[in-house]
């Protein structure tokens, strides 16, 4: 009993302790229930990877199903590609599928030879292999499908169509498919081509069952070939492993010897020695960083040699004892290794200085520790990404930080050299970035002296929340950013996931206004007035001028060419999938049902502006200037604002409009002109996406300012700016920026934030 | 040697508030000066000393160490300090002579210098049986002697001494004292805190004394004593503090 009561005694000490270690509840806590809102935003966005991509495949005697031949049966091509009869009632998609024809005979007899000949030998065979894997590649094709007739072996028999019974035999077709079972886009356009093939064989042996005709089982048969050496298959294996354990270890390894360094070397209370020597901040983190990444680096590549170590026993094994449980299971690359060490250095990098950048800020070693589950929900979906199948290694791809770096590895070691030496540059700049930034944020934290001494706290959660909630401040704190950026993020997500998808223009007015105003402008306008004396102060909606109202109209107007030539080069970066430009098609359906342009203006242009306005700039980007320099301010609000949007294309292009927009409500110290410019800017992106080329003829001005692509239909397929019109509003523009009068410091406020998109959170709009 | 002008220094205090530790204080100090920082628990002491050790800034003043700005040129105000504080640890797995080193090569000495002066310092101080052990083997007091060592291989003009005998047993900080002592002879300038008085008489040449983050009285001993009208240094300061608290009662 007393036993018990001991451990009972001990065990509230112990809780009282945690409870009142506010950043222990912080991270353990809070910091999870508002990652995973942001963590569910970033998955959204990730998805413009994830989308199907189409396929293209060559195929070399196309003419043996086509009408023409069989005419009995429904044929696989039609005059113009594939047949979509075959498909009639399936969910498969033919967009999917593109049809080209070989260009190259050397590749075509390469492959005749393959089809047909059994007896080559290998290095024959590996040779022709090759000539038509780069024809493929040289084609940007993914399969190669070849019909012929028959074997050359039966072409006798087939000069002699007859059995005993006189009755004609169907030439057997022959239908093989080359794969590169070493790419996931041919593997998955064989998947394709294969359940094509399979629905056009059931349909037709339906057909002809029906009229009692020979099935046509007996006119065709069908193989796949390998195109990829074993070898390659297997490196392949290799190549999404060893890239995802070297990832895991550097990180792990960088992330306890910097908590160690930094959070450590503060609770033992050696750093103060070393801060009152001559050495700058810069040098010590940096002689901090070169620790934590041989920590990083050694910790991956003991675990590489250990993963290859086990792979080679583990292969060896399976194949003495014959297995072929794991066909494409085979011993790891030892070539894997040297890249490995290779990649190993820029990763290390980028982990230590972001361990570091974490770890400097924590108080303690405790404390530092938590902060590894953070860093771990942002880094597993990056290091996750390339893993996926069909996501390709692209420009876009390469300047995101780990993934790209992961990507380049991976093709280094899948011997994909011109597709890694092509993205280094892209790679290097867009993770050196990262690398450089979570630097000088460590640096930061070796200044802030809050940070080295920063005192035991002991704390209270309900006086800390009533000290959000009840002690009025005069502006919002970062604790009140935090809180707002976590119920949008989390509004957004319930309000979005519980609504359903608007089908017409009615319930599209009500989902939309639901979003903006019950997720984003409620929040803001409800935190203001309880957490703040001045609502209106702390929401910057005060007083300003009409040259300055004016002055943000026009700079919306000029800077317009900007924002659509930077969107245009981020779709060219990120394209958008088929499923988005489909909820881009419905979109534009449902705004047909709109009483009219007003109507449209007023819910997308408008209530965006003033509920968007009313958080990013108005609360959030005050809150921000209280405890930062007003850039910081500014970027931080912006990206916070971009992350919103639940496209990555239009969270790039919102982010940097919302970087002007913080500019204005710096410069203006008021919110108006940012509601002005916010909405101008979302009318004229409108205006765009609903652009009628007939539009232009008539008009001088028009047809000087704009340049539209029309197609052979007259339909529109691009709208731009003319270059010599855009540089010249480009300019009024900056010259109206530096024309806005500053305002005193304290009296500013920003944010950046446009999005139309974000007016159309399901259904979104990809132009903003 | 250190001018002290107008220093104040506050704190985040919970959300709203902040709290003063430091409120206008002002003081010099010429070269071969001991001046004695006393005060109770949370007078401002620390926050001072580490002020003019240029880890933290000051929020209101300026000051100043040999004619180098604390925060502007805050570089060269470290070369010339020699830091040592009751919470500064030494690194468990170094040896005496190496945490020594380690340091020393921060102040771009010659490294046939350096050990030199590793000798000369071991010698003098009479810890030479340190020198090869584990700093994390020794006791508190052989750490902090150490720790006075890492602080004086660069030969520093300026020395603060933040508490540097707390928790230290009566031998060990006897010891402490007399490295002080002998840092006196050399005409070093040295600030130093202290809770006990005996410390400050010995070696100190003039006292100052912070309550609640302000500077409440400057003098020699001798001074203070004659001033308060008390018989040692010890009533002397309950009898400031007293006077004080009074004060800010009324």
């Amino acid at each position: 009993m007393i036993a018990k009561s001991i451990a009972f005694h001990l065990f509230r000490r112990e809780l009282i302790d945690q409870w009142r270690d506010r950043r222990t509840l912080l991270t353990v806590i809070f910091l999870p229930l508002l990652l995973y809102p942001i963590l569910g935003l970033g998955m959204l966005q990730m998805m413009q990877f994830m989308g199907e991509k189409p396929t293209r495949v060559v195929v070399v005697g196309g003419q043996h199903l086509t009408a023409n031949d069989t005419d009995s049966a429904i044929p696989l091509f039609g005059p113009e590609g594939w047949n979509a009869d075959v498909l009639i009632g399936n969910s498969n998609d033919l967009s999917q599928l593109e049809h080209i024809e070989f260009s190259d005979p050397v590749a075509e007899d390469a492959a005749l030879q393959l089809a047909v000949v059994d007896s080559e030998t290998s290095e024959q065979q590996a040779l022709w292999r090759a000539t038509i894997q780069r024809e493929l590649q040289s084609q940007s094709a993914d399969v190669l499908l070849w019909i012929a007739p028959g074997k050359v072996a039966d072409q006798s028999s087939a000069d002699s169509p007859t059995d005993a019974d006189d009755r004609p035999k169907p030439t057997p077709l022959r239908v093989q498919l080359f794969q590169n079972s070493a790419s996931d886009q041919s593997r998955i356009a064989a998947g394709r081509v294969e359940a094509i093939l399979g629905l056009w064989y059931s349909t037709n042996q339906a057909k002809k069952q029906a009229a009692a005709e020979p099935s046509v089982k007996e006119a065709f048969h069908y193989t796949a070939s390998e195109l990829a050496p074993r070898e390659q298959i297997q490196s392949q294996l290799w190549s999404r492993i060893l890239p995802f354990i070297l990832f895991l270890w550097t990180l792990t390894g960088a992330f306890y010897a910097a908590v160690d360094g930094c959070a450590g070397e503060k609770e033992r209370g050696t750093l103060e020695a070393l801060l009152v020597t001559p050495s700058t901040r810069r040098q010590i983190v940096l002689g901090k960083l070169l620790t934590t990444m041989t920590f990083s680096l050694t910790s991956g590549m003991v675990n590489l040699i250990g993963t290859i170590g086990t792979g080679l026993f583990v292969s060896a094994q399976l194949s003495a004892a014959g297995s072929h449980a794991l066909p494409n299971f085979g011993p790891p690359p030892l070539s894997a290794l040297g890249w490995l060490l290779v990649g190993a250095i820029p990763i290390s990098a980028l982990f230590s200085a972001i361990s570091m950048s974490v770890a400097a800020f924590a108080r303690s070693s405790k404390e530092g520790q938590h902060y590894l589950l953070p860093i771990l929900m942002i880094c597993l979906p990056l290091l996750t990404l390339p893993l996926l199948p069909g996501v390709q290694m692209d420009l876009g791809m390469s300047l995101l930080p780990v993934s790209g770096l992961m990507f380049w590895l991976r093709s280094l070691i899948e011997g994909q050299y011109w597709t890694a030496a092509k993205f280094t540059l892209p790679v290097l700049i867009a993770n050196g970035w990262c690398v450089y930034l979570a630097i000088n944020w460590a640096v930061v934290q070796f200044q802030h002296e809050t940070v080295l001494f920063r005192p035991v706290e002991r704390f209270s959660i309900f006086a800390w929340l009533s000290s959000i909630f009840q002690q009025k401040q005069s502006w919002p704190t970062v604790s009140h950013v935090v809180a707002l950026v976590a119920l949008i993020a989390g509004l957004k997500l319930l309000l979005q996931s519980m609504a359903p998808h608007p089908a017409d223009w009615s319930s599209f007015v009500a989902h939309t206004l639901i979003v903006l105003c019950g997720a984003v402008a409620l929040p803001a306008i409800l935190l203001a007035i309880t957490s703040t004396r001045s609502p209106l102060q702390s929401l910057q909606l005060r007083g300003t001028t009409l040259p300055m109202l004016m002055g943000a109209m026009a700079m919306a107007v000029c800077f317009h060419p900007l924002i659509v030539a930077f969107q245009q080069w981020v779709m060219t970066l990120y394209p958008l999938t088929v499923d988005t430009g489909q909820m881009q098609e419905v979109l534009h359906t449902i705004l047909d049902g709109a009483p009219g342009m007003w109507a449209i203006l007023l819910l997308m242009a408008v209530t965006p502006a003033v509920c968007e306005e009313l958080a990013f700039r108005g609360f959030i980007l005050s809150g921000l200037k209280q405890a930062l320099k007003p850039h910081n301010a500014v970027w931080i609000s912006a990206i916070l604002f971009g992350a919103m949007h639940g496209l990555l294309q239009q969270s790039i292009v919102a982010s940097a409009t919302g970087i002007i927009l913080g500019f204005i409500a710096l410069r203006t110290g008021s919110l108006w002109p940012c509601i002005i410019y916010h909405a101008t800017h979302n009318a004229l992106t409108l205006q765009f996406a609903f652009f009628d080329p007939e539009w232009i003829a008539p008009s001088r001005f028009l047809s000087f300012v704009l340049d539209a692509q029309v197609n052979e239909q007259q339909q529109l397929v691009g709208l731009s700016y003319a270059p010599l019109p855009a540089a010249f509003l480009i300019i009024c523009g900056v010259w109206i920026a530096l024309s806005l009068k500053p305002r005193g410091s304290s009296t500013t406020s920003g944010t950046a934030g446009h999005s139309l998109a974000s007016l159309a959170p399901n259904v979104s709009e990809a132009t903003l | 040697m250190i001018e002290v002008s107008h220093i104040g220094k506050s704190y985040p205090d919970g959300v709203s508030s902040v709290f003063w530790a430091l409120r206008d204080v002002s003081f010099c100090m010429g070269r071969g000066e001991v001046v004695g920082l006393v005060g109770a628990n949370g007078a401002g002491k620390t926050s001072l000393l580490r002020i003019l050790s240029t880890v933290l800034r000051p929020t209101t003043g300026d000051a100043w160490v040999g004619s180098h700005h604390v925060v502007d040129d805050s570089q060269a105000v470290r070369r010339q300090i020699g830091f040592v504080s009751a919470n500064t640890a030494v690194y468990d797995r170094m040896t005496g002579a190496e945490y020594v080193r380690f340091f020393g090569r921060f102040y771009d000495i010659p490294a046939d210098e350096l050990e030199d002066r590793i000798d000369e310092l071991f010698a003098r101080f009479r810890m030479l049986s340190l020198r090869d052990q584990l700093c994390g083997r020794m006791s508190t007091g052989m750490k902090q002697k150490v720790s006075i060592a890492r602080a004086l291989v660069h030969n520093p003009d300026v020395l603060i001494f933040d508490e540097a005998t707390l928790g230290l047993d009566i031998m060990a900080a006897r010891s402490v004292m007399e490295m002080v002592l002998v840092l006196r002879e050399e005409s070093k300038c040295i600030v130093f805190s202290t809770h006990i008085m005996s410390e400050l008489e010995r070696l100190c040449d003039r006292l100052v004394v912070l309550h609640r983050g302000r500077l409440i009285a400057e003098g020699t001993a001798a001074e203070l004593i004659d001033e308060y009208k008390e018989e040692n240094l010890e009533d002397m300061f309950f009898q400031i503090l007293a006077a004080d608290d009074e004060e800010a009662a009324v």
